[in-house]
């Protein structure tokens, strides 16, 4: 069987071994998921080392085509780029973390709850490997339903309306999408929903809804990024979801949006997104700002870290909207910056959580002293969100924000520079919260006994700092695996660019003398 | 250029020290602790001593290349942007890491008996970080680009801020910390805008790089850009722009006007770390960037004006709030702003080697005044306010001994080190041209110099009342002397401050043989284009400039006579016959008094200006349009769809398998619509 499917369909193979199990053998289905997700994991590696990223490879690997439902031109078919293969592997590192880190935290319903995490795995693999509109929305809605069910029974005291208003937004989002996917079966002249079909068929011809097709796609996209205006989903989410919930929502959730521009919205409509990539780069930087601004008056520990996810996945819509190379690839490293740090940033929130039962910043305050490990491990973290150099956000945001400030984008300097205000505010609201939480005296009796960190806790919060240094390190080693997608990405770009014969608008631009350029070019080894 | 792989363990040392420290430290015990870290230290001296001497002795620059760090190539392969991890050292950075590894060794010994009293988790934290310090620190200095310098720019941030709040169980101090980094981030937005900038022009950030660039440009900066992002500006135009982005940076890593507010607070944390951060090592970093991009800004007249015009103006403002101020350690900390913006007039008016002597000389006087104000404060109870102070001459000599040498030597009186950095500048400043405002030498130096007849006065005030005269409180009168681990580092940096002289001997001829200006012939190398471009700019306005001119002398007596001047006033002021004279003005002016000891208010007046505003816009925005507007809007489609709901209320009962069900009818309901419509099968 191909890896790949393999790899999607595991964790769906262990839930309905889960669902066999008797309901209160809860210790035998934290084990039996814990094994699923550490298994799936293994056979991702299996793919991560078979990937080959050169140019001259296939853009999609470990590809299966098999009909599913010839006559409407429906198909299984998969594939991953180095993107995809990236995301798929951010969600098999995550999946055991989470876990691992719900282990005492869910008590009830424990079987159910742990179907749904890996309903979810699979949902949310299938639809970075999807190579089939229909596909990949099925695959896309399917996430919605584990998500819905983790929120609505498992979450905090509001979690009813937070559920409701998730699934409304979200849904209602891509139901825009579907009547696009269904307009382009229909217009696009292929008699299929294959993505590659479609895409080379939009390539040759384009259509003239291209723009209201973009919009469609964009929105239901926007919705899960969430770019401002359409983010306040987010935080009620956020807040009521369980630990395990707010990680994955955090970690992998949000990228599918940033991945379907990438993957979807852009390539298949690069005239429309020339056109409107001013607007995303516009509610980019509101979000980045906004976002901050949000975080910087929260009084919510959780809603803090939703709102500054607003801010931090505008830069990576920011990085899009740039359409140069360095900002293309610093967008695609800061999805998984974002799934990291803010992912890591969830389970520590989820930890106070468990000892105190509050969320309340106020309720804190000098805990540095009780508990050292759990502090210095939030600083890590910290460091990581705002972007410090020698941690993994900065090769990120450093990237972007190079790479906007040359870039086509209209006022490229003014943009890349209002966007690095947000560098400051992420200082800003990220380290008044370190202080609040974790420095000066400790205030609350209740605070007095709080044990640090356990032995299970440090596994959980292990990988993801060794990732924040690896990473922030060592970089090159994800940046190679997508450097074929964008490079694709921008050459689609460049067709419609010269269609459009309105001069140079993506890629970089470039330097001012010849002189200079060549003495960049002799200090290359 | 040498390969020299032996380079990375100057980083390496202490980066391993703070790992080891910072992980099994509280297990280590404190003896093994303090060996640890003062033995990376040392280590790592050791290591800096030898490609030091290569320069001093074989003039040779040393690299070393250690691969790619992060990189992105455009579609055709060319460079897009491209950072590589590298370090180099040429006798700029030799001198800096010399200071810096020489200094830092130093206030590690005294800090293991300064934090003795720490429990052991608290010592071992305080090592690390100031091991980790010394490895941000080195790598800013050794860096071969920008972003190198940045990665230890914004490490020497962290690490000011995990000290500045060392002692974070008290609210004040962990504020002074976040208030420390964050100023700084200010700043360092400036950096990385002048950063991009540079990308855009020349595409690369090694000095290397950019010094060649420089070179390019160099005899038609006034073209005009013809491609890419900064097409239709001139060289010189986007240069002076990308400078003083960089300067924004340099401004408030060492805590210049208007980005200082930080460093006075930063008096919070632990004495040595105000020694050996906040007074020799990093706050020096602005000056460092500013020469070591010497054959930029030298392109960029305009640029330079401004670095050297808000150099001076620092220089004097500070210096006036240090009159008023009763803090010790806060009229050292407002005295090293002001000492920072004479280094930046001295790089501002192209007398780069005058500036970094300055840095050096300042490194070890201004430690030794740190370092003497522990041992005071050790010795009095953590007392800091001078006025309960007084007549601790007697009961701690060697303190007050290299106090005094080293009050001398900031006032800069002749012989010590001081007189000679601090005349070289505004003698320079004096005799320098620049072409977007041929005035600017001028006013430094007229600015410089009412600084310098301030500091003369402020510090002997200090010392006088600190030291002389009488114990005015019970305290006083018990102070003891601190333990010979530290007043020998004391003694070091006092000897240094008056040695200082020999690392600029002014006597003798100035030909290529002799040995006298040994900084000024050493880094020659490294400032040439610079100077060259200066020369250049010079003869462009038909003058005669540049080094080797004949300067006349009187500039260097007027600032001897005005330190001398100050010392005495000062001396009369609180020693003297005109002992009344100060409580008398006070009460002549009070309105002014309080302004200046207030520090002219302006942590009020950015607190009204920024701070509170954006607190403000920020509550109103999530009020407002989150939960007012948005909210409103989605809570109002969900009313709506509320009542649409109880009439499907029938089909949700919490099962899963029936929302599943019902999801799968309705995609195949809109998918049978959808393709019915089109027409096909």
């Amino acid at each position: 069987m191909n890896l790949l499917t393999a790899v999607i369909f595991l964790p769906l193979a262990g839930a309905l071994i889960l669902a066999l199990i008797p309901r209160d053998e809860a210790g035998q289905h934290r084990g039996l998921a814990f094994a699923v997700s550490l298994v799936t994991f293994a056979a991702s590696l299996g793919l991560w080392f078979g990937f080959d990223a050169a140019a001259s490879a296939p853009e999609f690997q470990f590809e299966t085509h098999a009909p599913w439902m010839p006559s409407l031109g429906i198909g299984y078919h998969v594939g991953i780029d180095g993107v995809a293969l990236l995301l798929v592997m951010l969600t098999t590192v995550l999946t055991p973390v989470v876990i691992l880190s719900a282990w005492r935290a869910v008590g009830e319903r424990v079987k159910e709850f742990f179907i749904a995490i890996l309903v979810l795995e699979t949902a949310m693999i299938g639809t970075f490997a999807a190579l089939d509109l229909v596909l990949f929305y099925v695959f896309w809605e399917a996430m919605l339903v584990p998500m819905y069910l983790l929120i609505g029974i498992w979450g905090s005291q509001n979690r009813l309306y937070a559920t409701i208003k998730f699934f409304v937004y979200t849904f209602a989002a891509s139901v825009l999408m579907l009547l696009a996917i269904l307009y382009l079966y229909q217009h696009a002249e292929t008699g299929t929903f294959d993505y590659v079909q479609v895409r080379e068929a939009l390539a040759r011809k384009p259509l003239a809804a291209a723009p209201w097709l973009f919009l469609a796609f964009a929105v239901a996209f926007a919705v899960k990024v969430p770019m401002f205006p359409l983010h306040t989903w987010l935080p009620d989410a956020h807040t009521e979801a369980p630990t395990a919930g707010s990680v994955i929502l955090a970690g992998v959730l949000l990228k599918m949006g940033t991945f379907g521009f990438f993957r979807y919205a852009l390539p298949l409509f690069p005239e429309a997104a020339l056109q409107y990539r001013s607007v995303i780069a516009v509610l980019a930087v509101i979000g980045i700002l906004y976002g901050a601004m949000m975080s910087f008056v929260q009084t919510d520990m959780k809603r803090l870290v939703a709102y500054s996810s607003v801010s931090h996945l505008g830069f990576v819509m920011l990085g899009l909207a740039a359409m140069s190379e360095a900002g293309l690839t610093g967008s695609v490293y800061q999805m998984l910056n974002h799934g990291i740090s803010t992912g890591a940033l969830f389970l520590l929130v989820g930890m106070l959580y468990e000892r105190r039962h509050t969320r309340a910043i106020a309720e804190y305050g000098g805990l540095a002293k009780r508990t050292p490990l759990i502090a210095a491990t939030f600083l890590v973290v910290t460091l990581s969100s705002i972007g410090l150099p020698g941690t993994n956000g900065f090769v990120g945001e450093f990237l972007i924000l190079a790479g906007t400030w040359r870039s086509y984008l209209g006022s490229s300097t003014v943009v890349a520079a209002l966007a690095a205000v947000g560098v400051i505010l992420g200082a800003v609201y990220m380290l008044r919260l370190v202080e609040r939480v974790f420095l000066g005296p400790i205030r609350k009796d209740e605070n007095r006994t709080l044990p640090d960190l356990t032995a299970r806790e440090g596994f959980v919060l292990a990988p993801m700092i060794a990732l924040i240094l690896v990473m922030g390190l060592m970089p090159q080693p994800f940046l190679d695996p997508m450097k074929p997608s964008v490079d694709r990405l921008v050459r689609r770009f460049q067709t419609a660019e010269t269609r459009l014969g309105r001069g140079p608008q993506v890629g970089t631009p470039p330097l001012a003398n010849p002189a200079a350029r060549t003495a960049a070019a002799a200090e290359r080894p | 250029m040498t390969q020299f792989p032996m380079l990375w363990a100057i980083i390496a040392l202490p980066l391993l020290g703070a790992i080891v420290n910072g992980l099994a430290g509280r297990r280590l015990g404190k003896a093994n602790v303090s060996l640890i870290a003062i033995g990376a230290m040392i280590g790592s001296f050791l290591v800096s001593m030898v490609p030091f001497l290569r320069h001093a002795i074989f003039r040779r620059a040393v690299e070393s290349q250690a691969g790619t760090w992060f990189e992105a190539l455009t579609v055709d392969g060319t460079n897009a942007l491209s950072v590589s991890w590298g370090l180099r050292v040429d006798p700029l950075s030799a001198v800096m890491i010399v200071v810096v590894t020489g200094i830092g060794t130093l206030i590690h010994v005294y800090s293991a008996s300064y934090m003795s009293h720490e429990d052991d988790a608290g010592y071992a934290r305080y090592f690390a970080y100031l091991n980790l310090f010394a490895a941000a620190m080195l790598t800013l200095v050794l860096g071969d680009s920008l972003v190198l310098t940045f990665v230890g720019w914004e490490g020497v941030g962290l690490c000011s801020y995990l000290l500045i709040g060392f002692w974070y169980t008290d609210p004040m101090k962990a504020y002074a910390g976040r208030k420390a980094f964050v100023v700084n981030r200010i700043g360092d937005f400036g950096f990385l805008l002048g950063v991009f900038s540079l990308f855009a022009l020349f595409g690369t950030s090694t000095y290397g790089g950019l010094e060649l660039a420089a070179q390019g440009v160099g005899r038609n900066a006034s073209a005009v850009i013809a491609q890419g992002i900064f097409a239709g500006w001139t060289y010189q135009a986007a240069l002076t722009f990308a400078l003083l982005c960089l300067f924004v940076g340099a401004a408030g890593k060492s805590a210049q006007l208007p980005l200082y507010v930080w460093l006075p607070d930063a008096m919070a944390g632990p004495t040595p770390v105000s020694a050996l951060i906040h007074a020799a090592t990093m706050v020096t970093a602005g000056v460092y960037l500013v020469a070591r991009l010497s054959f930029l800004y030298s392109l960029a007249p305009a640029a330079m004006a401004t670095v050297a015009f808000v150099g001076a103006l620092t220089a004097l403002f500070a210096a006036l709030i240090a009159f008023a101020q009763n803090d010790i350690k806060k009229v050292l900390a407002y005295s090293t702003v002001s000492q920072l913006g004479f280094m930046f007039i001295g790089v501002g008016v192209g007398v780069w080697w005058a500036g970094l002597f300055h840095l050096v000389t300042h490194a070890f006087f201004k430690a030794c005044l740190f370092l003497g104000a522990g041992s005071v404060m050790h010795g009095m109870g953590d007392e800091t306010d001078i006025r309960k102070m007084g007549g601790l001459w007697r009961r701690m000599p060697h303190t007050a001994w290299t106090f005094a040498i080293a009050t001398l030597a900031i006032t800069g009186l002749v012989p010590l080190s001081g007189f000679w950095s601090k005349d070289a500048i505004l003698g320079g400043a004096l005799f320098s041209h620049n072409g977007a405002w041929p005035a600017v030498g001028g006013i430094a130096y007229a600015i410089g110099s009412v600084a310098a007849l301030c500091t003369a006065f402020y510090m002997t005030r200090l010392f006088v009342l600190t030291f002389a005269g009488k114990p005015r409180t019970h305290a006083a009168e018990h102070a003891h002397e601190s333990s010979p681990v530290m007043t020998v580092p004391l003694w070091i940096l006092a000897v240094g401050a008056v040695l200082g002289v020999f690392i600029n001997w002014p006597f003798g001829g100035r030909g290529p043989n002799d040995l006298g200006h040994r900084l000024e012939e050493l880094t020659r190398g490294v400032f040439s284009l610079g100077d060259r471009h200066l020369a250049a700019a010079a003869r462009a306005l038909g003058e005669h400039g540049g080094h080797g001119a004949e300067h006349p002398s009187w500039p260097y007596f007027a600032a001897w006579g005005l330190a001398v001047l100050g010392t005495i006033l000062a001396w009369l002021f609180y020693a003297g016959r005109l002992r009344e004279a100060p409580a008398r003005l006070a009460r002549a002016f009070p309105a002014g008094y309080r302004f200046v000891a207030d520090k002219f208010r302006v942590d009020e007046l950015y607190d009204l200006v920024v701070v509170r505003p954006f607190e403000w816009i920020s509550y109103v925005f999530w009020r407002v349009v989150d939960v007012g507007i948005i909210d409103g809007l989605v809570n109002g489609v969900g009313r709506g769809s509320r009542w649409v709901a109880s009439i499907v209320r029938l089909f949700q009962n919490g099962d899963v398998q029936r929302y599943a069900a019902i999801m799968a009818v309705a995609v195949a309901i809109i998918l049978g619509l959808a393709l019915g419509m089109g027409g096909r099968p």
